[in-house]
């Protein structure tokens, strides 16, 4: 047996760590098929202290390695590219503080976004971001890629609510960054860390913000006849003044793969786009902005608009909405889910655009996205098994990347880079940009061990 | 630098910037601390900031970057000044989407000039920053600088959606974008935010923008002791009500921004649409009464500028030491107690604003600097207050101070486990230490 195995079966035991090819292939890829390559193992730790432990033997025979949670990740970012070793953090999984007074929780890694919301509802709090996986990704996943989710167009990113964190370097160094729950002094490491995708080391606890849930919420859906129509009425909305805490979008092809799914909302099939809009706070601001967002709506084309009447309505449109990634899954072998971010006012002009290119390539397209801040999610379902449509998908998806650049946009909204928008970085940035970037992660991982391969692009022979 | 080489210095520099661009002599105003920087440059694009930091590089000579110059004395005793570089006359908004809810912005506009020209739109900058009426947007990000509006917008951290920057060797770099979301590589905008002008020079920030507040009111809740205050605040905290601002201030604080009021007092403002700030100040009231405490109403104009002149209290009362606590939020009245208790005999018209939101105490005063030992035992009160708040995760920072105090005390105190790496970030960045040396933390 090679001796780090051995080593590493001392820390975790020998039942905590997985080395049989077979059962490997599971860690092959994350939630974006697209890019698969097992791992030489995977390990399942369940303290920060045997982190260190694994970190540091890893370390001593140079055998790269990344920390991986739940796996939906969408760019790549969690596999292991150059036979490292994955630490699958899912055991790690308890809420060890919940202060009410300070509205802050301490959580370890493998705690799942959900459950954090769950266990703190009935005092009248939530953990504010919330991506469509919630469900089932971890928050130590959220902090590696900045996750965002719907109601970040009012709540922010994951950045915005994260306190402090337990750090694990890649030398097996653990740091503190962040005051949790108090201002730290100095660079702003926290900030630094949270979206590094895993490069700059494992996060071993973390201190979250929670928020106070909202007086009232109110969530309508309108409908459009025209993609061009609901993204003006977007932008009308946003150029009010009036921030809803969610705007989302879902075009015709979306619309029917959810109604013929087991996530059915009852939504219009004969409809271009609906745009669902959420607002909450203050009862008195919510129902003033509702008649607000009512008449925009309708004064930039919406056939109707509907307001949920009770919770259960609410869900039930919003099922439609988290569920939709989930039904276009039905439609073919694979989805490539895509995400873009451009500036709001420019959606009329890039969506229909955007169409044009799956349609050039043809592919089939539907997107989903959050029409609120700009970012686009085109998603294009394929048959992986066909070489030709793969390649199709790639040219297409890099023709819509280099649209969104083009209008002031940028690669990537909240799901990474990883390995799948590494090709597109010099689309936003110089050479001199990603130097500085190659710079950050040489201070945190010096040897280059801590999730290789990802973020940034590796040129005449060193990683930017 | 010797006067000899200071003359070849100012011909290069005016050959950079012109004539009218360097300031030499420098006046009494751009003293840091006790030292007179050379020349003062005031730089009018960013291709001139970066030919200044190329001769800068080249000679080794240390450039303090600033705004307006109204945070100046924040920071340690600078190593070394040889060049205080302005960003004042780039000053320009370079672009203002209304629709996208964002703008760009060169580092010298000033945050007044800006929300003046987002008005008309509805939309503004949430920051008020001590002296505000001063800041430049560029200072703001430097200094990551807030002020009581922090509960209710965050800081300005958040609101920082791209950078360019001049990297201490004169090549530019871009951070971030102009998209409201962006996880697109490294977010290298938060490494230079809150940074204060020690890994690069700030030259154009984009920021993300807030619809702005269709009514504002503010209510004040006195009395003469904290504990009902204290209850006010709590209950207000942990209702539907949001506040975007609440604020304790002392007697000394009160006597200059509601004179027929000099008592202890809770502010709370509120920034909404309108039938929610008429929703919030009847429930306000309703606390009020419930807790039997005095209360007073302002609105519009007048609750602006009560709230504008609590960002300028150090300029209207004497403050030759000014501190600023971070606790948790829980224990902000406890905090303000004890600097209270550790300050109070030593600062003449002691004055505190703690904000019980975010936990944030600010405590400033006079010094009878004449006086025997008040310089040291200020100096030993505040690594005291340090020390017994590090307990409980509280930091205790030095915003302003006369040097004798520096001298005695690091401004910033302990910056923790990360601080190696906070060394090997600035050596990355600025390996020659021409930037600001020795004014950041641990002296960086």
């Amino acid at each position: 047996m090679t001796s780090w195995i051995a080593e590493l079966k001392e820390i975790v035991g020998s039942e905590d760590i997985i080395t049989d090819p077979e059962r490997l292939l599971v860690y092959e890829c994350d939630g974006l098929s697209i890019h698969k390559h097992p791992p030489a193992a995977v390990v399942f730790p369940e303290s920060a202290e045997e982190v260190v432990g694994i970190v540091k033997v890893l370390c001593r025979h140079r055998i790269p390695f990344l920390a991986r949670g739940a796996g939906t990740g969408l760019s790549g970012g969690a596999v292991a590219v150059q036979d490292g070793v994955i630490l699958e953090l899912a055991r790690m999984n308890r809420i060890l503080e919940i202060d009410y007074e300070n509205r802050l929780a301490v959580v370890e890694p493998g705690v799942i976004n959900l459950m954090l919301t769950r266990a703190v509802a009935d005092a009248g709090y939530f953990y504010a971001p919330d991506p469509s996986s919630q469900m089932a990704c971890t928050l130590g996943g959220n902090v590696a890629e900045n996750a965002g989710g719907p109601h970040c167009l009012k709540y922010g990113l994951t950045v915005h609510h994260i306190a402090g964190l337990e750090v694990v370097l890649p030398n097996g160094e653990m740091v503190t960054l962040g005051g949790h729950g108090t201002d730290a002094v100095g660079y702003d490491l926290l900030g630094l860390f949270i979206g590094s995708e895993g490069t700059f080391g494992i996060a071993t606890k973390i201190t979250v913000r929670l928020t106070r849930q909202p007086q009232a919420v109110k969530t309508l859906l309108a409908d459009f006849l025209s993609v061009e129509d609901a993204s003006r009425a977007v932008s009308a909305i946003i150029a009010a003044g009036i921030l809803p805490s969610a705007m989302e979008m879902m075009d015709r092809a979306t619309i029917e793969a959810v109604e013929a799914s087991v996530y059915a909302a009852g939504l219009p099939t004969d409809a271009a786009a609906v745009v669902l809009i959420e607002l909450d706070g203050l009862a008195a601001s919510v129902e003033y902005d509702a008649a607000r967002v009512f008449e925009l709506c309708r004064a930039n084309g919406a056939r109707c608009v509907l307001v949920a009447r009770d919770e259960v309505e609410r869900a039930r449109l919003w099922a439609g909405r988290k569920g939709a990634f989930g039904a276009l899954g039905r439609i073919r072998p694979d989805l490539m889910v895509q995400d873009a971010v451009i500036p709001r006012s420019k959606l009329p002009e890039v969506l229909p655009e955007v169409y044009r290119i799956a349609a050039r390539y043809g592919l089939r397209m539907a997107n989903v996205f959050h029409a609120g801040d700009g970012n686009l999610h085109p998603n294009i379902c394929f048959d992986g098994r066909n070489p030709d449509e793969v390649q199709r998908v790639k040219e297409a998806c890099r023709e819509i990347m280099e649209l969104c650049v083009r209008v002031g946009g940028t690669l990537t909204g909240e799901h990474g880079v990883g390995l799948d928008k590494i090709a597109y970085m010099p689309l936003v940035f110089t050479d001199d940009d990603l130097e500085a970037m190659a710079r950050v992660r040489a201070v945190f991982d010096p040897e280059g061990l801590c999730n290789p391969g990802k973020v940034l692009p590796v040129r005449r022979c060193r990683a930017f | 630098m010797t006067p000899q080489n200071a003359d070849g210095v100012e011909r290069e520099l005016v050959s950079i910037v012109g004539e009218a661009n360097v300031l030499r002599p420098v006046p009494e105003t751009y003293v840091i601390d006790d030292r007179r920087p050379a020349f003062v440059v005031f730089p009018e694009t960013s291709e001139e900031v970066a030919a200044l930091l190329r001769l800068a590089h080249a000679r080794e000579l240390a450039v303090v970057p600033m705004g307006s110059g109204r945070r100046l004395s924040f920071g340690n005793l600078p190593e070394r000044v040889d060049i205080l570089l302005s960003t004042r006359r780039m000053n320009r908004i370079l672009e203002y989407e209304p629709a996208d809810l964002t703008a760009s912005v060169e580092a010298g506009c000033a945050l007044e000039a800006f929300n003046r020209a987002a008005l008309p739109h509805r939309q503004w900058l949430p920051f008020d920053p001590p002296d505000a009426d001063r800041a430049t947007l560029g200072g703001i990000a430097a200094a990551d600088d807030f002020g009581p509006l922090r509960h209710g917008y965050g800081r300005p951290r958040d609101s920082v959606i791209g950078l360019e920057v001049v990297q201490a060797d004169g090549t530019r770099i871009r951070a971030g974008g102009r998209v409201v979301k962006n996880v697109t590589g490294y977010d290298l905008n938060k490494l230079f935010v809150g940074s204060f002008g020690t890994l690069g020079v700030l030259v154009r920030v984009n920021f993300k923008l807030r619809p702005s507040p269709e009514a504002e009111a503010t209510i004040l809740f006195f009395d003469s002791g904290w504990e009902r205050l204290e209850a006010g605040a709590r209950q207000i905290l942990q209702s539907e009500l949001l506040p975007a601002a609440l604020v304790f201030a002392n007697e000394e604080a009160m006597s200059v921004l509601l004179p027929d009021h000099p008592r202890k007092a809770l502010l709370v403002r509120f920034l909404e649409t309108a039938p929610a700030v008429v929703y919030q100040v009847e429930r306000a009231k309703a606390l009020a009464h419930s807790l039997a405490v005095e209360l007073v109403e302002l609105k519009d104009e007048a609750s602006r500028s009560i709230w504008e002149k609590l960002g300028r209290l150090h300029r209207l009362l004497p403050t030759d030491l000014r501190l600023r606590l971070s606790v948790l939020p829980a224990r902000t009245v406890e905090a303000l107690w004890a600097s209270e208790r550790a300050l109070g005999e030593k600062l003449a018209r002691l004055h505190i604003l703690a904000q019980p939101g975010t936990g944030i105490v600010h405590i400033g005063g006079g010094l009878a600097i004449g006086e025997e030992h008040i310089l040291s035992s200020c100096a030993q009160a505040i690594l005291h207050l340090r020390m017994m708040w590090a307990a409980h995760r509280g930091r205790v920072i030095v915003e302003h101070a006369p040097p004798e105090i520096k001298r005695y005390v690091d401004v910033w105190g302990d910056v923790g486990t990360s601080l190696p790496l906070m060394r090997a970030l600035k050596h990355a960045f600025d390996p020659k230490r021409i930037l600001s040396p020795g004014r950041f933390v641990a002296g960086l």
